[in-house]
């Protein structure tokens, strides 16, 4: 089995990286570029840098592009992409794969398809036990979705508990886990401390991802790997 | 020293980017008379085993004088795939053949840093600094390590996949001048960036 990954999550919103507070409010953290040149010196895992930009605008190549290249590490990015040729443009531009929401199941299908499974990641964003926007839907239906596209893993997204460093869902986790047993979970939302990112694991994720923890808190990407490590998870030393 | 990276139609770019950091010249080309002459070819990954072969298959004439000239060749993922006789992925897509046995199909698909084990006999590893080392990887397709005694194709490195103990997956390949890589040097931070420096400046990624 490859190494549990701790994944920092940047978030751009056409002029700065900011982040969010349970996908709405916003602050300002800083230049995007350096973003990724500091967390390329933290000898990170992976990134994921998401815009948040309605549309798959003109210039998402070139920011694309010019985050990879301070990085030499894959990129996973997502941000409208709605079709395979986005996907593609996206992949030609540098990032590694691309995270398509679950209300664009086609294009998440298409991709796994035309790319690759390894190419996709399915984001579910939950909102308490209802899927964020289509509240008709539940954390099942969205994992079955999931398994039908033959994506390459969830990012599971608790979006209550977004920058709010309160913990992760881990109820959400354990229920995602119960659902499909050989999925590859990435779990996001809430983590604030070292013991989060552990309790995430426990309850049956299989990677994190994280990003106020890292602005807001003097806590590395590393810190995360060193405790993952010391409880038993395989980490890169 | 100019790097000749072959556009497969996957992601070039970052090869390029890595190589630039190493502040080695690096040339996109997909043209017969430039990798006749090439020192050094690199062919990237990100593509399916069919993709890659549509563009090589034309250069096959190319690839081997340049190889006859003294050049090394390093396969990156797809790349490396293609350095074998064909895949399962794209069945009846023949491919460079320099590497007995085909390509397989994976149970499910192989995404992340995983340990790669370079193996005990093999000098000049020391740059690495220790005989394990995580690398990324991305795939869905690989070729299966059998075993020493089935190895015809000098495996250099290996990853234990779906097992916990046994090496079951090849993980780099190398015979002179030839060599592959299934993991991305180009993504895997400080020590793929080594492994990169490595092989431009000696054209092998271990001593032989």
């Amino acid at each position: 089995m490859p190494a549990v990954r701790v994944i920092p999550v940047v978030l751009y919103d056409g002029l700065n990286a900011v982040k969010t507070i349970r996908y709405d409010t916003r602050r300002n953290v800083g230049s995007l570029l350096n973003q990724a040149r500091v967390y390329a010196a933290r000898d990170v895992d992976e990134l994921v840098l998401i815009d948040l930009r309605p549309g798959f605008a003109s210039d998402r190549v070139d920011i694309i592009s010019r985050f990879a290249d301070e990085l030499p590490a894959p990129l996973t990015y997502g941000g409208s992409i709605r079709s395979v040729t986005d996907a593609y443009r996206a992949l030609k531009a540098g990032a590694d794969r691309v995270i398509i929401s679950s209300s664009y199941w086609q294009a998440a299908r298409e991709t796994a398809l035309e790319l690759g499974s390894q190419a996709v990641v399915y984001a579910i964003d939950m909102n308490g036990s209802v899927q964020r926007r289509s509240e008709h839907r539940n954390l099942a239906d969205c994992l079955h979705e999931a398994v039908e596209a033959e994506v390459g893993e969830v990012l599971l997204t608790q979006t209550q508990n977004d920058g709010v460093r309160t913990g992760y869902d881990v109820n959400l986790i354990a229920a995602a886990r119960a659902v499909c047993p050989n999925l590859s979970i990435i779990a996001n939302g809430g983590c604030g401390s070292i013991e989060h990112a552990v309790n995430a694991m426990k309850a049956g994720a299989s990677a994190v991802a994280a990003s106020s923890v890292f602005l807001y808190t003097e806590i590395t990407p590393r810190d995360i790997r060193n405790a993952l490590g010391k409880a038993g998870y395989e980490v890169r030393p | 020293m100019i790097v000749h990276v072959v556009d497969l139609g996957g992601n070039t770019r970052s090869v390029i980017t890595a190589l630039s950091r190493l502040g080695v010249r690096a040339e996109v080309t997909n043209t017969g008379a430039d990798i006749e002459t090439a020192e050094r070819i690199i062919l990237p990954g990100q593509v399916t085993f069919a993709t890659a072969m549509r563009v090589l298959d034309p250069l096959r004439g190319a690839i081997a004088s340049a190889l006859t000239g003294g050049a090394a060749l390093l396969g990156i993922c797809a790349g490396m795939q293609a350095l074998f006789e064909d895949s399962e992925e794209s069945p009846g897509i023949l491919g460079l053949g320099f590497l007995a046995g085909r390509v397989t199909k994976l149970p499910v698909p192989h995404f992340g840093w995983s340990e790669v084990h370079f193996r005990a006999f093999v000098a000049g590893m020391e740059y690495i600094a220790r005989p394990m080392r995580h690398f990324y990887f991305a795939h869905g397709y690989a070729k299966r390590y059998e075993g020493a005694d089935h190895d015809g194709i000098e495996t250099v490195a290996t990853i234990n996949y779906d097992t916990g103990t046994s090496p079951n997956m090849v993980a780099a390949v190398q015979r002179k001048r030839i060599s592959g890589v299934q993991f991305h040097p180009e993504k895997s931070q400080a020590e793929g960036l080594k492994l990169l420096d490595r092989w431009v400046r000696d054209g092998v990624i271990v001593n032989e």
